[in-house]
């Protein structure tokens, strides 16, 4: 037979054998789950419309109060600070044409962690018990917030919801300040020598960052509460946490803007348990606790 | 013929005829994972080694369809604040693209927005590659032209006036030639898709405060069996409540969002004189230290003025810091769409993507704009000549300096060349 | 060999099928049948538009004829010379001069026939821009600029003004000693727009009044684009860089399609518009009520659940 009806013959067989590519193939899944797990989930969770009423876990009540302090240090060399870029408005954001070193990981000649935040988690609401009657004076007050030389002046911030985070500029230029994580995230200018009160209203279960979109390198962190115990170490990495709740089980968050949570301490002192940034001891009436805890380099990126 | 080529040629033009049912049978679509969230909130523990297992990213999936359905079959949650979602419309909006018995459409969002904004919302669809801005994300709830301030939710109507004028400028098309009803199902698909994904971001958090070395199933849910414990039967219900609790937080940022448009004083009449004397405050303010305009839209107001920040769909995943690169290249490889440095518009365009309406200036300088850079203004407290901070009445010379910076000569480069004076053309 | 012979003559059949079948639904169509109703031209709703429509069923008659004519001419040599049938050999011939030539002045006569035809046709859609009773070229309605994927519409709408004159041609002065001025009106006494910092932009929703030489000027903004009106009968590739005109005069009210016909990208399919066709008089209360919308300056919420 003729060559001419060969070549027809096998580009209709390869034509054929082109057609399957369309056939259903299994696709790798994106999602994959038991649909009977689903199907569980859907008859738990279709219950009734209104909150489930969850009998609080109950909890003992404090017998009285105690005090925590102490001082975070960081073992190991600490890595090395990095010098912000500053592009715009020298004139005012590098004074004497100093370079600014970042604020991320500052650390003192003893090994003391500046700005490393402690804090209690899960404390009942409205539990007078819980709260210290001390901490009542300042429960509506303000907490100022500054910002000069193109920095903010507190590197990490902590307040309590029902306080105003009085807002500053002390520079000759204009700031903006861009809270974008807590309770209320919000964007504002901050005029040149203007104050600007911001209310929160609301707690945050960690700390969220803000920032200047005028000059990107300015950046802060910020806490808020609804309960008053919680702190921020100092330059020589010292924290005091006066009257908290004594003769409960007392679970405190500590992080630190490069390592967050801090993985794990080595702890001076009688602390329960510390795990993932969890510390958990139990302070009894009138005593006061000193710790120290130390971290190792590696967690804050140095060596 | 000869028999045999007969033979071959027979099966091979029955296996022709078989070529429409090629791609039949290809799986339903179903939703991505949060990818990029997982990995954020596995970093925030503090453990760089730290992953999410498999199984409990199987349980947020099982959670999150047990909550919202599918793509094909939408849930709306039965929890507190759910009216703000309406079933019937997203069953128009949701499903393949097709039309039900009664005539009414279905697969609306796959029809019109998926092939950009993604099945999941996440403004990763198959044409988002090509386009430039991206098209936006829903999932983190946040959402850039509206009339309410930064941290609220758009208003209904914010989501019409999107859908219905589409964003000049980018590749967002008006929709206005679509029915009334299908405008409104897809309004309803957008904010059921933004309720799902902040979900998502809820529970993945969740997952991670479960402490895993004390017990290394532990579970969002542990589903107790028909014998349990009544205390068993406590924890089900308090887990449960949890997971209602951060839809419902959701749902209620939604209706709070619908009551928090901004109201306007009205610009008045204006006279030509005024216009030109409100132009002329408003340039004092745009270049003064209180706006701060040129700070960011540049001393031509080009929008050259800050050149290197990030939105916030990347900011949050990339942050600020000295490691804001390496970063890139970690959520990029968790499927990040690659950045692009946002930059402040360009005013002298006369291209404006929440609107030319003199209102919608005024929104944004009021307001600012969520997700982005663009703050807020400072306002002066009523009765307090001496604050800082701006009026309304500033604000309006802003909106009409702004407005007339397209028809500067300056924009209009050809037209500033000097030519014979044609007779303004009155026809 | 006996085979041979039905299944010759059955190709010849078969490739008669051609024809009749392509014609048989060309009248089926045109008669609009179930299920070919609406299979045929649109609408025209141009008063301009027959031209068109005449051209075409001209040149489809015309090539028609001529089909019909050389589908049966080789129906029949297939007929006659089936090989079956035909038992005398193939006869080779150097071909007849004659017929070449006959056969080349005919269609190239006929071709520069429609040719010709067709000028008018093609002057009145693309050359002969209304005019003004001054003579003037009318100017555009609106402009359309096609643009990856839609129509992004802009209606001049900014006025001149100009000095009030007396009898004597002097300025006329107001109380305050200032020249009094007033707006540029066209000879239909409505004013005399131009573009400037007052247009009205719309995407994709064009009105237009109804009964009037209506002019737009179509650009691109990126990439060929193709803005057709199918019921008004115009149709031109919109080129980035060029600026043209098309003109029409509908006669009837309603809303038809804009459609792109010139493939510029994935959305091409979609990139869709509506033209609406009202009265003058609703025409103008649209532009003013789209303006007005435009420069709204103030905002009350709406009190209550939106919804």
């Amino acid at each position: 037979m003729n060559s001419s009806r060969v070549l027809m013959m096998m580009s209709l067989a390869g034509l054929a054998a082109v057609l399957p590519a369309g056939c259903r193939r299994p696709l790798a899944d994106s999602v994959s789950y038991s649909r009977s797990n689903v199907a569980v989930l859907r008859t738990a969770l279709g219950g009734d419309k209104a909150a489930t009423e969850a009998t609080a876990a109950v909890v003992a009540d404090p017998t009285g109060w105690g005090t925590l302090k102490g001082v975070i240090k960081m073992t190991g060399t600490p890595p090395p600070r990095k010098t912000l870029n500053i592009d715009k408005e020298q004139n005012v954001c590098m004074p004497g044409g100093k370079p600014v070193l970042a604020e991320d990981v500052v650390v003192d000649a003893s090994g003391g962690i500046k700005d490393v935040v402690i804090y209690l988690e899960k404390v009942p609401a409205d539990n007078p018990k819980w709260e210290h009657p001390d901490y009542a004076a300042d429960k509506a007050g303000s907490v100022e917030f500054d910002q000069k030389a193109c920095l903010f002046l507190t590197h990490v911030f902590a307040l309590r919801a029902t306080q105003t985070l009085d807002v500053r500029n002390s520079d000759p230029v204009g700031h903006n300040l861009n809270i974008a994580g807590g309770p209320r995230t919000g964007n504002f200018t901050v005029a040149a020598g203007s104050s600007q009160p911001w209310l929160f209203g609301g707690e945050a279960a960690e700390p969220f960052p803000v920032s200047c979109g005028i000059h990107p390198w300015m950046s802060a962190y910020g806490l808020v509460r609804s309960n008053p115990y919680f702190a921020v170490t100092n330059d020589k990495g010292q924290f005091e946490l006066k009257n908290l709740p004594a003769g409960v089980p007392l679970k405190l968050r500590v992080w630190q803007e490069r390592a967050k949570f801090i993985k794990e301490v080595t702890a001076t002192g009688k602390i329960d348990k510390f795990s993932k940034g969890r510390l958990e001891l139990k302070l009894d009436n009138d005593e006061q606790r000193q710790l120290e805890l130390s971290a190792a380099s590696t967690l804050f990126g140095g060596t | 013929m000869a028999r045999w080529s007969l033979l071959l040629a027979l099966p091979c033009l029955a296996l022709l005829g078989l070529a429409p049912l090629a791609g039949c049978g290809s799986p339903a679509a179903a939703f991505v994972r949060y990818d990029t969230y997982a990995r954020k909130v596995e970093k925030d523990t503090g453990d760089d080694k730290f992953r999410l297992r498999g199984s409990q990213l199987a349980e947020v999936d099982e959670l999150l369809a047990a909550l919202f359905g599918t793509p094909d079959e939408p849930l709306v949650p039965a929890v507190e604040g759910a009216e703000a979602l309406n079933l019937t419309k997203l069953k128009l909006a949701a499903g393949p693209v097709g039309s039900a018995e009664d005539g009414s459409p279905r697969g609306l969002y796959r029809e019109h927005c998926a092939h950009c904004h993604g099945i999941t919302g996440d403004g990763n669809g198959p044409t988002a590659t090509f386009l430039n801005p991206y098209p936006r994300d829903y999932r983190p709830g946040k959402f850039k032209f509206k009339s309410t301030p930064v941290g609220f939710k758009p208003t209904h109507d914010d989501l019409k006036k999107i859908v219905l004028e589409g964003i000049p400028g980018t590749a967002m098309p008006s929709f206005k030639l679509l029915p009334d009803l299908e405008v409104e199902a897809l309004i309803q698909y957008v904010k059921y898709l933004s309720v799902r994904g902040e979900t998502e971001r809820g529970l993945l958090k969740l997952t991670t405060d479960l402490d895993l070395d004390a017990d290394p199933n532990a579970r969002l849910v542990s589903i107790a069996p028909a014998n349990a414990t009544a205390e068993q039967k406590q924890t089900q219900q308090d887990q449960l409540g949890a997971i209602k609790d951060e839809v419902a937080k959701v749902l209620q940022k939604w209706k709070d969002g619908d009551g928090a448009a901004v109201a306007i004083d009205p610009r008045g009449n204006m006279s030509e004189e005024d216009f030109i004397a409100s132009r002329k405050r408003g340039r004092d303010l745009f270049y003064g230290t209180v706006a701060n305009c040129i700070k960011c839209h540049g001393d031509s107001a080009l929008g050259d003025g800050q050149l290197t920040d990030y939105d916030d769909w990347v900011g949050e995943f990339i942050g600020k810091g000295p490691d804001q690169q390496q970063l890139i290249k970690e959520f990029v490889a968790v499927g990040m769409p690659h950045p692009r440095n946002i930059r402040p518009r360009n005013l002298r365009q006369g291209i404006y993507r929440g609107g030319m309406r003199p209102i919608d200036i005024f929104w944004r300088i009021k307001n600012g704009i969520e997700g982005v850079p663009m703050p807020a203004s400072t306002m002066k407290p009523a009765g307090e000549p001496n604050a800082k901070g701006l009026t309304p009445a500033d604000i309006w010379d802003i909106v009409n300096y702004v407005q007339s910076l397209p028809f500067e000569a300056i924009s209009n480069p050809l037209d500033a060349v000097p030519t014979v004076p044609e007779k303004a053309a009155v026809y | 060999m006996h085979e041979e012979l039905r299944v010759g003559r059955f190709w010849s059949i078969l490739f008669l099928m051609v024809p009749v079948v392509g014609v048989g639904i060309f009248v089926w169509a045109m008669a609009g049948l179930w299920p070919m109703e609406r299979h045929w031209l649109p609408e025209n709703i141009n008063d301009h538009g027959a031209v068109i429509d005449n051209l075409f069923l001209f040149i489809l008659v015309l090539t028609g004829v001529i089909f019909i004519a050389t589908g049966i001419a080789l129906f029949w040599f297939l007929w006659k010379y089936d090989a079956a049938q035909n038992t005398q050999p193939a006869a080779f011939t150097h071909g007849s001069h004659t017929l070449e030539v006959v056969w080349s002045i005919i269609p190239a006569a006929t071709l520069v026939f429609i040719a010709i035809y067709q000028m008018n046709a093609w002057a009145d859609a693309k050359m002969r821009r209304p005019t003004l009773p001054d003579g003037r070229p009318k100017p555009e309605t609106a402009e359309i600029t096609g643009r990856q994927f839609e129509w992004r519409i802009r209606y001049p709408h900014t006025t001149v003004m100009e000095d009030v004159l007396d009898e004597h041609g002097k300025q006329v002065l107001d109380e305050n000693g200032k020249p009094r001025r007033k707006i540029v009106r066209d000879a239909s006494g409505r004013p005399a727009y131009i573009y400037g910092d007052d247009d009205v932009y719309v995407a994709n929703d064009l009105h237009l009044p109804v009964n009037e030489e209506v002019v737009l000027k179509i650009k691109s903004q990126d990439v060929l684009h193709s803005f057709f009106l199918p019921n008004l009968r115009v149709k031109q590739d919109v080129v980035p860089g060029m600026k043209q005109f098309v003109w029409f005069r509908a006669n009837k009210t309603g809303a038809y399609d804009i459609v792109c016909a010139e493939l510029c990208g994935w959305g091409h399919y979609k990139m869709r518009g509506r033209v609406t066709f009202v009265s003058r008089e609703d025409f103008d209360r649209w532009l003013t009520k789209t303006y007005d919308e435009q420069n709204r300056a103030e905002f009350k919420p709406v009190t209550g659940e939106a919804e």
